[in-house]
């Protein structure tokens, strides 16, 4: 899809406007920076997260497509998965720098870990369950139920302990404590990397597909 | 090279960006490439 390509413009843009065009912040200063590059990707992670919830619903609850359905929530899950490791990575790239150690045992450091545990767990067992017949039935309650935990390790848990982690983008006072220019970057770099997951979650898919296709034909893979 | 970090650190991420760019657009021809070889009756 044309939509999607649109990545091979927009992200060289999106990383000019982080680096050279979105001014500094008052106390932070160059290593704000981040910002562009850890908002997105954890805003992606939860995007695929819900992805993979919503198509394991739909695995259960339709007829048609099922097969289909299955790879298509487990290539979601295993898609936020990757995002959720760069969310850390680049999060603890930025507690070093503002917070001065790379790992605090903060609320929202943590729960995001537990949330990484509760993704590993599900891929962890979709590849157990192979052989299973119900394979795509199991791991998609797994996966609805993980959905449901979600939004209590990022929204919730964070906001009852207190934290030192900065204001989120979604938060209570529901206004976003940024410069015009430093907004403006942030949500074009949120749309980009939203554009960069469907362009991978659809070529994912693609390549599962062409998998079942092979294996219909018997080709051994 | 420049003296300004932040120029360095751009053209860092920029060649990472136009590395995994290349891999995901080649990994796209190919795929469309073995879906056109499949499809075919």
């Amino acid at each position: 899809m044309v939509l999607y390509r649109l990545i091979f413009i927009f992200m060289p843009v999106v990383i000019y406007m982080a680096f050279m065009w979105a001014p500094p912040a008052a106390i932070l200063g160059d290593a704000s920076r981040i910002l562009y590059f850890h908002v997105p990707v954890a805003w992606v992670s939860v995007v695929a997260f819900i992805v993979s919830g919503v198509q394991s619903i739909l695995f259960l609850v339709t007829e048609n497509r099922r097969r289909e359905r299955e790879y298509m929530a487990y290539n979601s899950a295993a898609a936020g998965m990757v995002f959720t490791i760069l969310t850390v990575i680049t999060g603890s790239i930025w507690a070093k720098l503002s917070w001065g150690s790379y790992w605090n045992w903060d609320p929202r450091e943590t729960s995001i870990v537990v949330l990484m545990l509760i993704y590993i767990a599900y891929l962890s067992l979709y590849s157990s369950l192979k052989e299973h017949p119900n394979r795509g039935g199991i791991s998609s309650v797994y996966l609805i139920i993980a959905m449901i935990t979600m939004p209590f390790f990022i929204f919730i848990i964070p906001r009852i302990y207190s934290s030192l982690h900065p204001d989120t983008i979604i938060n209570q006072e529901g206004k976003i404590h940024l410069e015009p220019a430093m907004r403006i970057t942030l949500f074009s770099s949120i749309v980009t990397f939203t554009l960069l997951y469907g362009y991978i979650y659809r070529l994912m898919n693609r390549i599962s597909r062409l998998e079942i296709k092979a294996e219909e034909k018997h080709y051994d893979i | 090279m420049t003296s300004n970090p932040l120029m360095t650190l751009m053209a860092v991420v920029m060649i990472i960006w136009f590395g995994l760019a290349l891999f995901l657009y080649r990994l796209d021809r190919k795929v469309s490439k073995i879906e056109g070889v499949i499809h075919e009756p």
